[in-house]
């Protein structure tokens, strides 16, 4: 079972500002489509290993971006994906 | 995969209801057309008086109300709006301006590529660079704001507004216009018509399905997930034309379209910027508003309104040609949206934490 992490965001601007920022940075990310297992809006989403999630919602945080929503995302072929909304308020990554 | 898998089958559905509907009635290449459609509805309620385009097309209908029922389904139903709602009512009238330019929204524009009309090849290229000119503006930071929760009954004004056509069509009363000649009087079988946008509208509100959505990807992202669905319409489509004999190549003659390849590549362009400022193509606009969005009810209003305006002036398209009166809405519509994108744009992060900086 395949699983990577998703950053949300509440319009496309603040998705295309993140790409921007992290652009010059060292981490490694992917602008999707909000998977529709996650949202049935037609946003943009930041997706990104789980591993790195918490540090890049804070950077973007100090960058003055609005962030929506954090979710973990396991996929295994045709079934239907696993969604978990994450809580990354506390240290670390907490499944809600 | 699972998703590609479902869009895939959406695009497909689409295309086959579309080969279906025209066999069964429809205008031909015009088995679905979500700005034709509107503006039969405009018509019908009285708010044009161009005879040949009123009638209540129960394909909107069901589309708006098969994304309702799903949504309320599946829990995703929810009130939300209040995000400039004049700029996209005014988004709205001038998609529908575009459209009746070229004579089809993007979903017609592609069943038309489909039925052999290469007047809407000509189209698509003017259609991509709409929406590429609106991902300039989304990368400089175009915003119309951010949708906030609202009263449920602003969710339910839409399906609401569409159960009450329903009611107008099958009641039929006198202050109703049908057409007794030209696209507005071909029409499939109500419960085919109904039957399709109910299929569609389900099918568009688990796959978001969506043309615009389609080509920005494409560009901003280089995701094609969405343009699966987009081919899919048009390879299945394209089938369908070739075994049922609809299928007819060249540029004359073909059906509800003109020969005019300025302002049908114009006329697209100012569909496709109009649909990224406004965050969807009209069908998707109309999947939204099932799904609570008022925000996408007043584009769709906005759609019916510019309907109005354009054939009350006598600024539509027809087989004719575009004339002169109707090539000034489309320059002028392109104004006015470089006009709503640059105007809402918003100050970059990193500008605003310099102002801060200095401001303290």
């Amino acid at each position: 079972m395949a699983s990577s992490c998703y950053i949300t965001f509440p319009t496309t601007f603040y998705a295309i500002r993140a790409e921007s920022v992290l652009k010059s940075q060292p981490y490694s990310f992917k602008m999707v489509p909000v998977p529709r297992s996650i949202s049935s809006s037609c946003g943009t989403a930041l997706r990104c290993s789980c591993e790195n999630i918490a540090v890049l919602k804070e950077y973007l945080l100090q960058k003055d971006l609005e962030l929506e929503g954090f979710y973990k995302l396991e996929e295994s072929g045709l079934k239907t994906p696993v969604v978990t909304a994450l809580d990354l308020e506390q240290q670390g990554i907490n499944e809600q | 995969m699972r998703d590609r898998l479902f869009i895939i089958i959406a695009g497909s559905v689409v295309g086959l209801l579309a080969v279906i509907l025209v066999l069964q009635g429809n205008p031909a290449n015009m088995g679905f057309c979500i700005a034709c459609f509107i503006r039969d509805i405009a018509g019908g309620l009285g708010l044009h008086r161009a005879g040949v385009v009123q009638y209540l097309r129960p394909e909107i209908i069901g589309l708006v109300l098969g994304a309702f029922v799903t949504a309320l389904y599946v829990r995703e139903f929810k009130a939300t709006g209040g995000s400039s709602p004049v700029l996209r009512f005014a988004l709205g009238m001038l998609m529908m301006a575009g459209a009746l330019i070229f004579l089809g929204c993007p979903l017609r524009m592609v069943l038309r590529m489909a039925g052999g009309d290469w007047n809407a090849f000509v189209a698509l290229p003017g259609y991509v660079l709409g929406v590429w000119l609106g991902t300039l503006f989304l990368r400089r930071g175009f915003t119309l704001g951010r949708s906030q929760e609202q009263a449920p009954v602003n969710g339910y004004a839409g399906p609401s507004i569409a159960v009450v056509l329903l009611i107008l069509l099958l009641a039929a009363p006198a202050f109703i216009f049908f057409s007794e000649e030209g696209p507005g009087s071909m029409f499939a079988p109500l419960t085919l018509t109904l039957g399709a946008g109910l299929i569609v509208g389900i099918l568009a509100q688990r796959t978001r399905l969506c043309t615009m959505g389609a080509i920005r990807d494409l560009i901003l992202f280089k995701d094609y997930h969405l343009f699966l669905g987009f081919a899919a319409i048009f390879v299945v489509a394209l089938i369908g034309n070739l075994f049922t004999g609809q299928f007819i190549p060249g540029f004359a003659e073909q059906p509800v379209a003109h020969l005019d390849g300025v302002w049908n590549f114009s006329g697209m362009t100012v569909v496709g910027l109009a649909a990224v400022l406004a965050g969807g193509c009209p069908m998707r606009q109309l999947i939204l508003t099932g799904e609570g969005q008022s925000d996408a009810l007043i584009t769709v209003l906005g759609m019916g309104g510019g309907a109005a305006f354009m054939h009350n002036f006598g600024l539509a398209g027809s087989p004719a040609g575009v004339a002169p009166a109707g090539q000034w809405i489309v320059i002028i519509s392109l104004v006015i949206l470089f006009i709503i994108g640059a105007a809402n744009i918003k100050m970059p992060a990193k500008n605003k934490s310099k102002e801060r900086a200095k401001a303290s």
